[in-house]
């Protein structure tokens, strides 16, 4: 990558000189402005074109490394915790927390479980196949393209959304609210995602509203924040006076 | 920087050139009003504007 700017910046240089002598040539007289000028803003223009290159290329740069940290946030948070009792990922709580009995027959929520267990697997290879991505875009930054940038943005807001819509409160939905609200540690487990995740979502909105600003055109999309909160549904359900009709 | 920010000091050095040699050669005509010194001080300028750009990203 060093090379790649070392050489644009040579070529700059290589630029650069031929016009300073033309310019000189020019007053001392010994060759015309009408040939010199047409060569001189030529030499210019590719100036300037190199110069809009490297400008670019170090503005993806910035942005990808960026985005690199944002997403290996997203997979500390999700996915790279070990499978322990210090294991704070959302999935958790379908192993710490019964199905909702009322919503649907216990057999139903127990095919719904693996599903939702699979589909995290999905999601967790989705997101290392765009970590290595990243990476590999990171070590060929000399011949990174625009639209390799525009897609990966768009892939990560339809990966966040989809996260956090299928596996978050998709496992949220199936869990019986009460256990959930009751458990200690579920709480513990909820707050420190939801937290996270908050924060993440800040950030990452933030990103991509400077990609807009950097003239790439990603989707209109945002990533959306997280809907279910069970805790603070439990609290705004004022509680019913049971009615006796004998 | 914004794209096009990034686009108008790029190409700066080449219009001020462009814009400075026209003037110099519409002033060697030696007709009405005398552009010859804009034109060298446009064409000043861009060199200028070459040698500034690259100092400057790399003092940033």
């Amino acid at each position: 990558m060093r090379e790649y700017f070392g050489s644009l910046s040579k070529g700059q240089v290589w630029l650069f000189t031929p016009q300073l002598a033309l310019l000189g040539l020019t007053f001392l007289r010994y060759l015309s402005i009408l040939y010199t000028a047409p060569i001189i803003v030529s030499l210019a223009a590719i100036w300037g074109w190199l110069d809009y290159t490297k400008k670019t290329h170090r503005a993806a740069l910035e942005l990808l490394s960026q985005f690199e940290v944002l997403l290996d946030d997203f997979g500390r948070l999700n996915f790279e915790q070990g499978g322990g009792a210090e294991d704070k990922r959302i999935v958790k709580l379908l192993d710490i927390v019964p199905p909702e009995s009322n919503a649907m027959r216990p057999e139903i929520a127990s095919a719904e479980i693996p599903g939702i267990k699979d589909l995290f697997l999905v999601f967790q290879f989705w997101y290392f196949s765009m970590r290595d991505k990243v990476r590999i875009m990171m070590r060929k930054a000399g011949v990174l393209l625009d639209y390799d940038l525009i897609e990966l943005a768009n892939d990560f807001v339809e990966f966040y959304n989809g996260y956090v819509e299928k596996i978050a409160e998709g496992s949220l939905r199936l869990l019986s609210k009460q256990e959930l609200v009751r458990s200690a540690r579920a709480r513990g487990i909820f707050k420190n995602f939801a937290t996270n995740l908050s924060e993440l979502r800040g950030r990452s909105n933030i990103f991509l509203k400077k990609l807009r600003s950097y003239g790439y055109s990603i989707s209109g999309m945002d990533v959306r924040p997280l809907g279910t909160d069970p805790w603070a549904d439990s609290s705004n359900e004022s509680p019913q006076p049971e009615t006796s009709y004998r | 920087m914004g794209s096009r920010t990034r686009v108008l000091t790029s190409a700066s050095p080449a219009v001020a050139l462009l814009l400075g040699f026209i003037l110099v050669i519409l002033g060697s005509f030696g007709e009405g009003i005398d552009f010859t010194q804009s034109g060298w001080s446009f064409v000043t300028i861009g060199l200028i504007v070459e040698v500034a750009l690259p100092i400057a990203r790399r003092l940033r």
